[in-house]
């Protein structure tokens, strides 16, 4: 046997003694070398039985119309005389309806029952979306269908504050999401899962920490929760084993060859001799998640709870790997009509994508953003599901915030919940920033371009030493404040900036605008005085849109100041046109 | 003092004008007892000096109020109302009033956006380049509606993101001005709200409110309607230097 060659660790044996009681005379198995000093792992078990029913029950928070709510409801797999109840909500569970019972008695304890068939597909949702939860404890989390997951506490335990903290924690996650589970904590995951099934919910947690008490505490357990296959459970139930110190207490050479090389091989792992290799779950670097609503919601308010548990789990998620998105997607799936007239103009699909200035992981900025959105949506039919999509998931960058209480500490961040704030409800088109274009041509010389967060330090030349205010500047006459100030020096050396005795608009119009002309003279909506000018402008020939013209600053009688210019190119030379306002 | 000392009848304007520009070159380094009696808080970045003596002559605290709302009424756009902000851009765009340390150092502010929300045309980048504004900090939002843009203007101010937020939102009621004057406050930002002459008969929240009058000649004269902490009054040629 592959333990035979273990057994001369006999320096070991004192302290495996209480572990195995043995009546067959054999030495207890002592335990693997590798896991001998101390227990290197310490294994999460939590079994899930109900999780057939609470995988729909997460609709709950939407469930407020159905009227068939009230009913004691069941979860059934199998067909005919063969269906039976899987898991039954705490209505049925309140007639006497049990797990294991036939659909027929579960009739005959409750003639009005809500009887739902299984449904795997959402079994395995919940449990991955419970394993992203996990992933806030330990990167060492494994899926073990179809009700129970692993989790690897060990390393972690320390950093949560120990194992009544961490227990405590999960617990709170676990009554959030809506699951009742039995926890058991060991060093093996065979036996993490065995006494977790063992276990009823919300009972005190079965922990072994050390390898000593762990074979004790394997003993007590039902054999049923090995879930081994019946016809093995049987023949054991025949040789009078019923519980798992049963079963260690019989003749090890000939477990495997009655019983079948999966009962030997799993005590052996349970009790940590052999290895039990287990999958880290990796989670897709992209988050998406669908939540069915049981009942359709006809209005936004009644979608919001929905939203906001897809946008925990996005949280959960993007938290477990330090990481942040940059967006996400919220697709609303609506009811097909059953109305013809319907089908051609409602569409199935209603999108919703929010995009962020910085990444985020925060559940409630975004759910802020998105609130923005849906406050503005109109739902042309019923929702029936949801999902959300994660953006590309990028790593956040450490924090390197001024101190807290400062005064910069406050505006940190700030500027980006404003820009996904004004784009959120604007949409992305309605917000801006400028940009400057080496360029003569007025209309050219300008781009608009996304809009940016100023940083204080990427600003050298404008925050540079104190100011005294242009009031000291070299303050000039009436009506120039433009380009007047201290700036005046450096305005110059920028790219794309025009010297300061070439006055500028503050308003440009989107296109020039031809003047009428009366007595020669430009006319809009009055005669206009010119202040300055001309200032000759004569560039692009060689990208087709050539300009010739000569710029004037005039005054209207009302006091407005334009910008204006005479056309000097070879289509209508002389004309007059409104190309700026100065405002 | 000072805007009771320059209309006080028995006082020559020229030397209240003198003795404002003075003042205005030494904006935050004197401490001047605010209009209430009590010491305004004019150093500690309350008040930006608006490059206008005349102007800042009148207004209380010697400039603009910081984190409030101020109305700009004239009857046509394009008067100057926009140019009357340059020389606070200026010192916006580096950085805000420098804030005065107890041991007479100046710190510069951090440079935040100014915004403009609907702006009636395009905010013409190379001239508020020739400002000494630069372009990123520049946010221009154009929402569709007033509506809109009276939303968008209270959550600029209220971001702590701006230093100032230029909106045309017309209409815009009582209500709504009272929630950007909340909003300024809370952000520390300054409010500027541009709306059309016939908005003078209706009463408003705002702290300052100016009517512009466009002089036949060039120039402006300006008309302080409501000025909290001041008096109304009317600055003759309120661009003019000296």
């Amino acid at each position: 046997m592959a333990d035979d060659s273990r057994q001369p660790a006999a320096a070991h044996k004192e302290s495996s003694q209480p572990a195995a009681p043995h009546k067959s005379g054999r030495p207890a198995l002592p335990p693997a070398p590798a896991a001998r000093a101390a227990a290197r792992h310490l294994w999460l078990a939590v079994h899930l039985p109900a999780l057939a029913i609470e995988c729909l029950k997460l609709e709950k928070y939407i469930l407020n119309t159905s009227q068939d709510i009230e009913l004691p409801k069941v979860i059934v797999s199998g067909e005919g005389v063969q269906c039976e109840v899987v898991a039954a909500d705490a209505a049925a569970l309140a007639l006497g309806i049990r797990p294991g019972h036939g659909l027929n008695a579960a009739y005959a304890l409750a003639p009005q029952l809500g009887v739902l068939p299984r449904q795997p597909q959402r079994e395995q949702l919940a449990l991955e979306r419970l394993a992203r939860l996990a992933t806030q404890y330990t990167p060492w989390v494994s899926l073990e269908p179809p009700d129970a997951l692993l989790l690897e506490v060990r390393g972690s335990l320390r950093l949560l504050g120990g194992t009544r903290a961490l227990l405590a924690r999960w617990r709170r996650d676990l009554a959030r999401e809506g699951f009742t589970a039995s926890l058991a904590l060991t060093p093996t995951p065979l036996s993490a899962l065995w006494s977790a099934r063992a276990g009823m919910p919300g009972a005190a947690v079965r922990a072994v920490s050390g390898w000593g008490p762990l074979a004790a505490a394997l003993a007590p357990l039902p054999l049923t929760a090995t879930r081994w296959p019946d016809t093995v459970l049987d023949r054991l139930a025949e040789a009078g084993a019923r519980q798992v110190g049963e079963v260690l207490r019989l003749p090890r050479e000939g477990l495997a060859r009655r019983y079948g090389p999966v009962v030997a091989e799993q005590l052996e792992q349970a009790l940590g001799h052999r290895p039990t290799p287990r999958a880290r779950t990796t989670l897709p670097e992209r988050f998406m998640e669908t939540l069915e609503l049981e009942a359709e919601a006809t209005t936004v308010p009644a979608l919001l709870p929905a939203v906001d548990h897809l946008l925990a789990a996005l949280e959960a998620f993007l938290r477990s790997r330090n990481a942040g998105v940059h967006g996400v997607v919220l697709q609303l799936r609506h009811r097909p009509s059953r109305l013809v007239a319907e089908t051609g103009s409602a569409p199935r699909l209603t999108t919703v994508a929010l995009g962020l200035a910085a990444p985020g992981a925060a559940a409630h900025r975004l759910g802020a953003l998105l609130r923005e959105r849906l406050d503005r949506l109109e739902l042309l039919s019923p929702v029936c599901a949801l999902r959300l999509r994660s953006g590309v998931v990028v790593p956040l960058p450490p924090d390197t915030r001024a101190l807290p209480g400062t005064e910069d500490a406050v505006e940190a961040g700030a500027a980006e919940v404003l820009l996904d704030r004004l784009r959120a409800r604007l949409g992305e088109g309605a917000v801006h920033g400028l940009s400057l274009v080496p360029e003569h041509r007025p209309e050219a010389a300008w781009r608009r371009a996304p809009a940016k967060v100023v940083r204080g330090k990427t600003l050298p030349a404008a925050g540079q030493g104190p100011r005294q205010g242009p009031g000291q500047g070299p303050s000039k006459g009436p009506g120039q404040g433009l380009g007047q100030g201290p700036d005046k020096g450096r305005a110059v050396a920028e790219p794309g900036v025009p010297p300061p005795a070439m006055q500028r608009p503050l308003w440009l119009l989107p296109a020039p605008q031809r003047l009428r002309v009366r007595e020669g003279l430009p006319w809009h909506e009055g005669p206009l005085v010119s202040e300055q000018g001309p200032e000759r402008i004569e560039s692009g020939w060689w990208d087709g849109a050539e300009v010739q013209r000569d710029y004037y600053t005039v005054r209207r009688a009302d006091g407005v100041r334009l910008w204006v210019y005479r056309e000097r190119g070879e289509v209508e030379p002389g004309s007059w046109w409104l190309h700026g306002v100065f405002g | 003092m000072s805007e009771g000392a320059s209309r006080s009848p028995g006082a020559p304007p020229v030397h209240a004008e003198a003795l404002a520009s003075l003042l205005e070159q030494s904006a935050g380094a004197v401490w001047r007892v605010g209009p209430q009696g009590g010491v305004s808080a004019f150093a500690a970045g309350a008040y930006l000096p608006t490059g206008f003596p005349r102007l800042s002559a009148v207004l209380p605290g010697g400039g603009w109020p910081v984190g409030t709302l101020v109305e700009v009424l004239s009857a046509r756009s394009g008067v100057g109302e926009v140019s009357l902000w340059l020389p606070a851009l200026q010192q916006w765009a580096a950085g805000g009033p420098a804030r005065a340390c107890d041991d007479g150092a100046r710190v510069p502010a951090k440079p935040r956006w100014l915004a403009w929300v609907r702006p009636p045309y395009v905010p013409y980048g190379p001239a508020l380049a020739q400002a000494g504004v630069r372009p990123e900090q520049v946010l221009w939002v154009a929402p569709e509606s007033p509506a809109e843009a009276l939303w968008a203007m209270e959550q600029a101010l209220r971001s702590g993101a701006c230093a100032a937020v230029f909106g045309w939102a017309h209409p815009a009621d009582d209500h709504a001005l009272r929630r950007l004057k909340l909003a300024a406050a809370q952000g520390g930002a300054l409010g500027v709200l541009f709306r059309p002459l016939a908005q003078v008969a209706l009463a408003s929240p705002a702290s300052l409110r100016l009517v512009l009058h466009p002089r036949p000649a060039g120039g402006l004269d300006i008309e302080v309607l409501k000025c909290q902490g001041g008096r109304p009054g009317w600055v003759r040629d309120a661009l003019r230097h000296g």
